[in-house]
C-alpha cells in the first residue's frame, strides 16, 4: 500500500485491499456509504450522523469508521457531517453508476448539466451528467452533487472539477527550467530594518551568539515589528551557523510596549 | 487609575471566549479584552466543519461555534471590551491596555485583576527565499482573513507554502472563493496535516510537491509584484538539489510554515518560558490547570502551545474553571468534577497518531514546570 | 592552565573597552573580560551626547573638553569605522521668557567657561526645529562635541582592541581575585581559566563594587536608572539633539522644578535624540534602581514631556522602551583611581557620562599604569575622596 501522507488519499484499489470498501455486492444492491477516512484523528460525527446505526466509530473516538453495509441505506446524512468531506455515496444498482459527494464550490451545477468528473487526483476522467443537487438547509453550506458515471469508473470518480475555473487556471503548468540561485547574501531577514542574511553571518562571525547580540550589531528586530517576523530566522541562522541548539537561542528580552502605541495614547 | 477586576482575559478567540463562559457561569467577575474589533479570533476565519465530538461541537462549521460561543457570553455575563491591545504590564497583575474609544480615539488604561489568563494565540512564522518581500507574498493567516473575514481576493493563481492543516484547509479556502492553487510545496517527504483536509484539495486537481521548497519567487520583467515562483527539491537533509528547478507561474504565495506562541505579554508578567519544538518553540511553561510559574496568571489556547481551535477552546475552559475556584466560585469538588471532564475531552483529542505528539509535549511543558519549581 | 599579561580589564561597556583599547594602544598585553556580551549594559541603554554643555566651570568642563578630544580624535582618526558621529550641535530649550532669561546668564557663563555657545532666538530656533511646540521661546546652542552610537562605537572599538592584539574574553564571569602575598594583585579568576597579571581595572558599571569586593576594594557606586522612550523612525522628530533647559541646571540634583509631583520624584525632563537609523530616543528620567526593567509611571510622564516641546510626537509611535542604570557616586564624578591595592585599579561611576568620558578615563588609567604623568589632574576622581564623610 502506498503511504497515504505522501499522496493524501487511497485509492480505491489501496480501500478495497484495506477492508474499507463495501462490497460490490452491496453497491449493486443500491446506494451505500463509502467512508474513506484512513487516520486516526479524534473525530465521531459520522457515528451521530448515521440514523441507522451504520457507522461505529466508538472509544477512542480515534477509531477509524467501521460501516455496517447491511444497515447502510445510502441517504448521504453522513456526507454532510463528515469535517474532512471524506464520505461518498456510490450506488452500482443501475446501468449507470451514481456517484454521490459533498461539492462546497460555486457555482453550484444544477440537475441535467454535463461536468467533467474526475478521480481522487483530480484528474478528468470522463464526463457525466448531474442527477441531484442537495444543498437542502440542514446540509450547513455543504451540498451533495449526484453524478451518473460509468460503474467502471464509480469506484474512482469523487468530484467534479470546479466550474469557475478559467481555461489560465486550468493551464497551469509546471515548467522544468534551469534557473539555480544560491540564497543571495543580501537576501533581506528583517524586513523592517533590511537587514541581510550576509550582515547576520558577518555579526556572528564577529562573535554573536544571542538574538540580541545579533540586534545589536546589525539592528535586525530593531524595527517597528520588534523581531515579530524576523525573530525566528533569526534564531534559525544562528542555530544553524553555530551549531547552538535552538532551545539554547533564548528569545529577546519583550520590551513595553509590545505593540506600537502613540505617544498621546501612552501618554495618559 | 486602575480599574479592577476578578478576572482578566486577554484573547477572545476560541481559549478566551470559551474561558471567560466557564469563569462568568460561576459568578466570577470577568472581563474579556481582544485587540480585533469583533471577536472570536482564529474562530471567525474557520468557514471549515470542526473535527472532534458532539462535545467539541465537531460538525459545526468554526464561524458558528464562534457565534454560539458570543452568545454564551453575552448570556454569562462577560464583560467584553473590543478594539482592546495589551501593550505591557506596569507591575505584578497590572495590564496596561490601549483601548478604542466610541470616537475612534485611544486610551490607555491599566486594569488589575486577581487572575489573569494570557490566550492572545499565536503568531506566523516566515520563510525567507529569495523574493520574500515582493508584494504578492503573504502569509496563509492573513490570506484567510482576506477571503474569509474581508472577503477580499488575495490573488487568482495561489502557490501555498506548506502542507500541514493550515496550509491545507487555507488552500482549500482560496479556492471556495474563487482563486485556484497552483500547487502546494512541502519541505518534508510527508503531507503534514490531516490526509482529509489534502484529499479535498487533491480532487480539486491540486498538485503536492513534497521534498521541495520555494528556490525563488520572481516578478515579471518590469514587474513589481510575484508573477512566478521557482520551486527545487530537497536532499534528505534539506539542502536544494541543483538541476531540479521548476518554474509556476502563481500571482500569490502563502507561506503556512507553522505558527509560535506569543510570549511577549506572558514574559512581562514573569512567566517561565520552556523550548517544546512540536508545538511551536518557545513558550510558557504552565501546570495541569493551565497556571504558570506566576501565581494566577494563566495560559490556554496557541500561546500555550499552537494545537487547534477544539483543544483551545478546552484549554481556555479548564483555566476558566481552574480561576473561578481559586477565586472561590467553586468548591474543590465541583472544580475537580469539571476539571476531570475537561481534561478527558482533552486527552481525546490528543489521540492517534496526529495526537499523541502534542500530547506527550504537553505533558513535557508541565513536567518542565514542575522541574523548575 | 592559565593565561599571563599584562592588565586584565573588567567589563565590556564603553569604559572597559576604551580602557583595553588605550592599553593595547600603549603595547601592553590586555585581556578583557566580560560577563555577557560586548556593550549589552549600560552603555546599550543610553544617549550618546558628547557635547560640551553642562559642566561646572573650571576644572570640570576642561576635563570635558579632554574627553571630547579624545572621543573625536578616537571615531574621527583611530576608528576606521562609521559610529554615527554627528556634530550638528545641540539645543538647551528654554520654555518661556523666563527661563530664557537664564538661559541667557547661563550663556555668558558657558562662554566665559571658553565653552563654545551661543544665545538662539525664537524665530531661529523654529526654522531649526519646525516641529519645537510654537511658544518654546529661546534656546541656547552648544556646538562643541558632537553624538554617536554607543552601540556602533562598543563593537568598534571591541575590533580594534583584537586588531591590537588584545584579547577579548566575552560571556566569562569574574569569580574572584587573587593577591599575591604582598597584597598586590596577582590572579583574575574566571569561569573560563584564571588570568595571571600584575594590573586589573574594574571598569564594570553598576556591577563595580561587586568585582571591587573580591579584591577587597568598597567602591561607593549605585544605580541610577534612566528610562528612554524609542520612536518609529518613519518620523523625523528633530534635527539634532535638543533637551529642555532644566537638564542643564538641574542635572545633577535630584529635585526637579516644576509641579509635576511624578517629574520631581523620578527626575523627569525632555531630551531628543536623532539617530543613524532615524528612530527618535526620547528621555529622560533619574531615579534610584536596580534592573532594568522600565516605569510605566515614569515613561508615561516622559511620553508628556516629549508632546510638551514636540506637539507632533503625539501621533509618532512609541515602538519600545528600555531603561539603564548609570553607574552613580555620592559625589557625581566619576572614579577614576589606584587603590590601596596595589596594581587593582578602578575605573567606574561615570554617572551618565561614560560614553563621553570613556575614552579619556581608559587613558588617563593607562599613564597612571605605565607610571607616565596623567593629562589631567587626579584627586578629583580619587576614590578615597569619599573616605570621611562616605565611607
Amino acid at each position: 500500500m502506498s503511504d497515504i501522507a505522501k499522496v493524501g488519499y487511497l485509492n480505491s484499489a489501496e480501500l478495497k485491499e484495506a477492508g474499507r470498501y463495501p462490497s460490490q455486492e452491496r453497491l449493486a444492491k443500491g446506494p451505500v456509504a463509502v467512508i474513506e477516512c484512513c487516520q486516526n484523528i479524534p473525530c465521531n460525527p459520522c457515528e451521530t450522523a448515521c440514523k441507522f446505526g451504520a457507522i461505529t466509530v466508538g472509544d477512542p473516538i480515534t477509531n477509524l469508521p467501521v460501516l455496517d453495509e447491511s444497515k447502510c441505506i445510502g441517504c448521504g446524512a453522513c456526507i454532510t457531517k463528515c469535517p474532512g468531506l471524506a464520505i461518498f455515496v456510490v450506488d452500482k444498482s443501475k446501468e449507470m453508476a451514481a456517484v454521490s459527494f459533498p461539492f462546497e464550490y460555486l457555482p453550484l451545477p444544477q440537475k441535467g448539466d454535463t461536468v467533467k468528473a474526475v478521480d481522487r487526483a483530480g484528474q478528468y476522467v470522463c464526463e457525466a451528467r448531474v442527477l441531484r443537487v442537495n444543498n437542502a438547509k440542514a446540509n450547513d453550506c455543504t451540498p451533495i452533487v449526484t453524478i451518473e458515471v460509468p460503474k467502471e469508473f464509480s469506484d474512482d470518480i469523487r468530484s467534479i472539477r470546479r466550474l469557475n475555473l478559467t481555461e489560465d487556471q486550468e493551464k497551469a503548468k509546471l515548467l522544468a527550467i534551469d534557473d539555480w540561485k544560491e540564497a543571495p547574501d543580501d537576501l533581506i531577514v528583517c524586513r523592517c530594518e533590511e537587514v541581510t542574511v550576509g550582515e547576520i553571518r558577518r555579526a556572528i562571525a564577529e562573535g554573536a551568539v544571542t538574538v540580541e547580540g545579533i540586534k545589536k550589531r546589525t539592528r535586525a528586530g530593531m524595527g517597528l515589528c520588534q523581531g515579530r517576523t524576523c525573530s525566528k530566522l533569526v534564531s534559525r541562522i544562528l542555530s544553524s551557523e553555530t551549531g547552538i541548539r535552538p532551545e539554547e537561542v533564548k528569545p529577546d528580552t519583550a520590551r513595553m510596549p509590545i505593540k506600537p502605541v502613540a505617544f498621546n495614547v501612552y501618554k495618559e | 487609575m486602575i480599574e479592577k477586576r476578578e478576572i482578566l482575559i486577554i484573547g477572545a478567540g476560541p481559549a478566551g471566549l470559551a474561558a471567560s463562559i466557564e469563569a462568568a457561569k460561576t459568578g466570577a467577575q470577568v472581563l474579556l479584552v481582544d485587540e480585533n474589533d469583533s471577536p472570536g479570533g482564529q474562530l471567525f476565519k474557520q468557514i471549515h466543519k470542526f473535527f472532534g465530538s458532539a462535545k467539541h461541537k465537531a460538525g459545526t462549521r468554526g464561524i458558528n461555534i464562534g457565534r454560539e460561543l458570543l452568545k454564551q457570553t453575552r448570556e454569562a455575563g462577560v464583560e467584553l471590551w473590543l478594539s482592546t491591545t495589551a501593550i505591557g504590564v506596569v507591575e505584578g497583575k497590572q495590564v496596561a491596555l490601549v483601548k478604542k474609544q466610541e470616537d475612534g480615539t485611544e486610551e490607555t488604561l491599566v486594569v488589575e485583576a486577581e487572575k489573569i489568563l494570557v490566550a492572545c494565540g499565536g503568531a506566523e512564522n516566515a520563510v525567507n527565499f529569495d523574493g520574500w518581500t515582493l508584494p504578492g507574498v503573504m502569509g496563509a493567516g492573513a490570506a484567510q482573513t482576506m477571503v474569509n473575514v474581508r472577503r477580499v481576493l488575495p490573488g487568482r493563481k495561489i502557490l501555498m507554502v506548506g502542507s500541514g492543516n493550515v496550509g491545507l484547509i487555507v488552500s482549500y479556502q482560496l479556492m471556495q472563493a474563487g482563486a485556484d492553487v497552483v500547487g502546494i510545496v512541502e519541505a518534508a517527504p510527508r503531507i503534514g496535516g490531516y490526509c482529509v483536509h489534502a484529499g479535498k484539495i487533491r480532487r480539486a486537481g491540486v498538485p503536492v510537491y513534497l521534498s521541495h521548497t520555494v528556490l525563488h519567487a520572481d516578478a515579471a520583467p518590469g514587474g513589481q509584484e510575484v508573477a512566478s515562483a521557482v520551486i527545487v527539491e530537497l536532499d534528505g537533509q534539506f539542502n536544494p538539489i541543483p538541476g531540479t528547478e521548476k518554474k509556476i507561474d502563481c500571482d500569490t504565495i502563502c507561506i503556512a510554515t507553522g505558527l509560535r506562541p506569543q510570549v511577549k505579554l506572558c514574559a512581562l508578567l514573569g512567566v517561565r518560558n520552556g523550548f517544546i519544538p512540536e508545538l511551536g518553540g518557545w513558550m510558557p511553561l504552565h501546570d495541569e490547570n493551565m497556571e504558570t510559574n506566576v501565581k494566577g496568571v494563566y495560559v490556554a489556547g496557541d500561546t500555550a502551545g499552537v494545537e487547534e481551535a477544539s483543544t483551545a477552546m478546552d484549554e481556555g475552559r479548564l483555566a476558566g474553571v481552574a480561576m473561578a475556584q481559586e477565586l472561590g466560585y467553586l468548591t474543590c469538588w465541583e472544580g475537580a468534577q469539571k476539571k476531570q471532564e475537561i481534561i478527558k475531552r482533552l486527552q481525546a483529542l490528543r489521540l492517534g497518531p496526529f495526537g499523541e505528539r502534542r500530547q506527550k509535549a504537553k505533558d513535557r511543558i508541565v513536567a518542565e514546570g514542575k522541574r523548575h519549581e | 592552565m592559565s593565561k599571563s599579561v599584562d592588565a586584565v580589564v573588567i567589563g565590556g561597556g564603553i569604559v572597559g573597552l576604551s580602557n583595553a583599547y588605550w592599553l593595547a594602544r600603549r603595547g601592553l598585553s590586555v585581556i578583557l573580560v566580560e560577563a555577557g556580551d560586548l556593550v549589552a549594559g549600560t552603555s546599550a541603554r543610553c544617549d550618546g551626547n558628547n557635547y560640551i554643555c553642562d559642566t561646572a566651570p573650571g576644572e570640570v568642563t576642561q576635563a570635558m573638553r579632554l574627553a571630547v578630544r579624545e572621543m573625536e580624535n578616537l571615531v574621527k582618526r583611530e576608528l576606521d569605522e562609521d559610529v554615527d558621529w554627528i556634530e550638528n550641535g545641540m539645543f538647551t530649550l528654554a520654555e518661556d521668557e523666563e527661563q530664557f532669561e537664564q538661559a541667557k546668564k547661563q550663556c555668558v557663563q558657558k562662554q566665559a567657561d571658553q565653552v563654545k555657545c551661543r544665545l538662539v532666538d525664537k524665530k531661529e530656533l523654529h526654522e531649526a526645529e519646525p516641529n519645537l511646540a510654537p511658544d518654546i521661546y529661546g534656546a541656547i546652542e552648544f556646538t562643541e562635541g558632537g553624538s554617536l552610537s554607543p552601540i556602533l562605537l562598543g563593537f568598534a572599538l571591541g575590533r580594534k582592541i583584537e586588531s591590537l592584539g588584545g584579547e577579548l574574553w566575552r560571556f566569562t564571569r569574574v569569580t574572584g581575585i587573587e593577591k599575591n602575598p604582598d597584597g598586590s594583585v596577582g590572579k583574575v579568576l574566571t569561569d573560563k581559566g584564571d588570568i595571571l597579571t600584575k594590573h586589573v581595572i574594574d571598569a564594570a558599571g553598576v556591577a563595580s563594587p561587586a568585582i571591587g569586593r573580591m579584591a577587597g576594594v568598597e567602591i561607593p557606586v549605585t544605580g541610577m536608572k534612566g528610562d528612554i522612550l524609542v520612536a518609529e523612525s518613519d518620523v523625523r522628530v528633530s534635527n539634532r539633539y535638543v533637551c529642555e533647559i532644566g537638564y542643564n541646571f538641574l542635572r545633577n540634583d535630584m529635585a526637579l522644578s516644576g509641579e509635576d509631583n511624578i517629574r520631581q520624584k523620578y527626575g523627569i525632563g525632555f531630551l531628543t535624540e536623532p539617530t543613524g537609523a532615524n528612530n527618535a530616543l526620547i528621555g529622560f528620567s533619574k531615579y534610584p534602581g536596580t534592573d532594568t526593567s522600565t516605569n510605566f509611571e515614569v515613561t508615561r510622564a516622559m511620553a508628556r514631556r516629549a508632546i510638551r516641546f514636540y506637539p507632533m510626537i503625539a501621533n509618532v509611535n512609541i515602538i519600545r522602551t528600555y531603561a539603564g542604570l548609570r553607574p552613580w557616586t555620592p559625589d557625581h564624578e566619576p572614579i577614576i583611581s589606584a587603590t590601596k591595592v596595589p596594581g587593582f585599579y578602578v575605573c567606574s561611576g561615570h554617572c551618565g557620562s561614560g560614553i563621553a568620558y570613556g575614552p579619556l578615563s581608559g587613558k588617563l588609567i593607562t599613564q597612571m599604569i605605565l607610571g607616565e604623568p596623567t593629562d589631567i589632574k587626579m584627586d578629583r576622581y580619587d576614590l578615597y575622596r569619599f573616605k570621611n564623610e562616605l565611607l
